[in-house]
């Protein structure tokens, strides 16, 4: 009677799990279907616009004066798209779309800006927008309005192609740029490994190989601190003090540790 | 009802309150698919994330929040030329930022402000001496619900911790 007793608990509660589990798996599959469904609706492009010749569209603000393009240019494989072109106070600010390779997290790391000959430097970005893929095969979509995050994600978001919009920052440009010879130039993406995959990627063993030539005996280690990732010359090796050879060293992880796409994406936004 | 049925009642109660806890817990929600199992064992605590003002005062290396963050605004350091990079860092599965300062030319100090507009203190971090190319200091972690942004410098004197100079914009999730 007892043992009989026992088998109908352990039944009851197995039949129970199989049907939380049911009830769970459905509902997380209607609440996938209705978020992708929002995500279909909303108007966001996931595919490169067809490329026009010139500007669309110009505004004008008391302190902003913004110009609107649809140039695409492909190269390396990857398509970039300058949407617009924006005077904000003394910075000029290019906003691109391009695709992303893969899950790493790309950047666009080198661009130029010239107007009428003179190049103006590089200062960085801020994101805009993104359909971003993740290394679990998750994706999300991340938009900024007003400097606010909006995320969204959905498992169907996988199928699509990723990209990411940035504005690309030129400081101290002339207020009166956009009547001049504007060509953005951009040559260069590069991901930087995530912070727990610094000596994973660096791979201190192999540049120190390549180091043996001129630093013979020379040994390194990589080191993956709370709040610092970095490599360094072996404690009592004979160039632990040695500058040219941490100069040397440093110069080999910064090609280890950027992974580089380079290209030529060459836009003359001159009207 | 006899006291058996009663019995019985109260337990399948108890084993549904039980599986339905297990099943919507937050720690269950957050299972890193991937298992990407960090290097730094020492300091990470991988599978499970932290979640919003849960991750303030963590590295993002602990709650292996850094296994896919996404970089959403930096600025190169700019001294004139390009000596390095800060970043605000956003993880998706931790809804936290962090920020980071990378190295790209030899024998400078560095250091990373994680500006948070609304709460005190800020996080920084900054190098005690030269560094070479290539080695980054990263902040500790603060809640995307509350707004930040990234500050950070290199210079060939220390950088003081925290560090407001070159920020970026104002982000909030």
């Amino acid at each position: 009677m007892k043992k009989h007793t026992i088998r109908r608990y352990l039944f009851s509660i197995a039949l129970i799990a199989v049907v939380i589990v049911g009830m769970a798996y459905f509902l997380s599959i209607w609440i996938d279907n209705t978020r992708a469904q929002e995500v279909i609706n909303q108007p966001v492009e996931n595919t490169i616009a067809e490329p026009q010749k010139s500007p669309v569209e110009k505004e004008t603000a008391a302190e902003n004066e913004v110009k609107y393009f649809n140039k695409e240019v492909i190269s390396a494989g990857l398509s970039m798209l300058v949407q617009s072109v924006e005077r904000s106070e003394n910075d000029a600010i290019i906003e691109v779309r391009w695709q992303l390779k893969d899950w790493r997290d790309w950047k666009i790391s080198k661009a130029s800006l010239e107007i009428d000959g003179q190049e103006y430097d590089y200062a960085g970005y801020d994101l805009v927008e993104g359909l971003f893929q993740y290394r679990d095969g998750s994706a999300c979509h991340l938009s900024m309005n007003n400097d606010v995050v909006e995320k969204e994600c959905s498992p169907s978001m996988i199928e699509e192609a990723p990209y990411r919009v940035d504005r690309l920052i030129f400081k101290d440009v002339p207020h009166d740029f956009l009547q001049k010879s504007v060509i953005v130039k951009i040559t260069e993406m590069d991901s930087f490994p995530n912070e727990s995959q610094y000596c994973e990627v660096l791979d201190v063993e192999t540049i120190a190989k390549l180091m043996q030539a001129e630093f013979p005996g020379i040994e390194l280690e990589c080191f993956q601190d709370p709040g610092m990732s970095g490599y360094r010359i072996k404690q009592g090796n004979s160039y632990a003090e040695d500058k040219a050879a941490m100069t040397k060293a440093g110069e080999l992880a910064i090609e280890a540790l950027q992974g580089r796409i380079a290209g030529i994406w060459k836009f003359d936004l001159s009207d | 009802m006899n006291k058996r049925m009663q019995s019985n009642l109260i337990k399948v109660c108890i084993t549904l309150i039980f599986l339905l806890g297990m099943l919507f817990s937050p720690l269950s929600v957050h299972k890193d698919l991937a298992g990407t199992v960090s290097a730094m064992n020492s300091i990470s605590r991988p599978n499970i994330y932290c979640s919003e003002s849960g991750c303030n005062g963590y590295y993002p290396a602990y709650w292996g929040c850094d296994s896919d963050p996404i970089t959403v605004s930096s600025r190169y350091i700019l001294i004139p030329s390009n000596v390095g990079i800060h970043e605000l860092r956003y993880s998706n599965n931790c809804s936290s930022f962090w920020s980071r300062t990378t190295l790209t030319l030899s024998s400078y100090y560095i250091g990373a402000t994680l500006d948070r507009k609304d709460l005190t203190p800020d996080y920084g971090t900054s190098s005690g001496a030269p560094l070479s190319a290539g080695l980054s200091v990263h902040t500790l972690m603060s809640s995307s619900k509350q707004s930040c942004r990234t500050c950070g410098n290199a210079s060939l004197s220390p950088v003081p911790n925290p560090t407001y100079v070159n920020c970026g914009v104002w982000f909030t999730q």
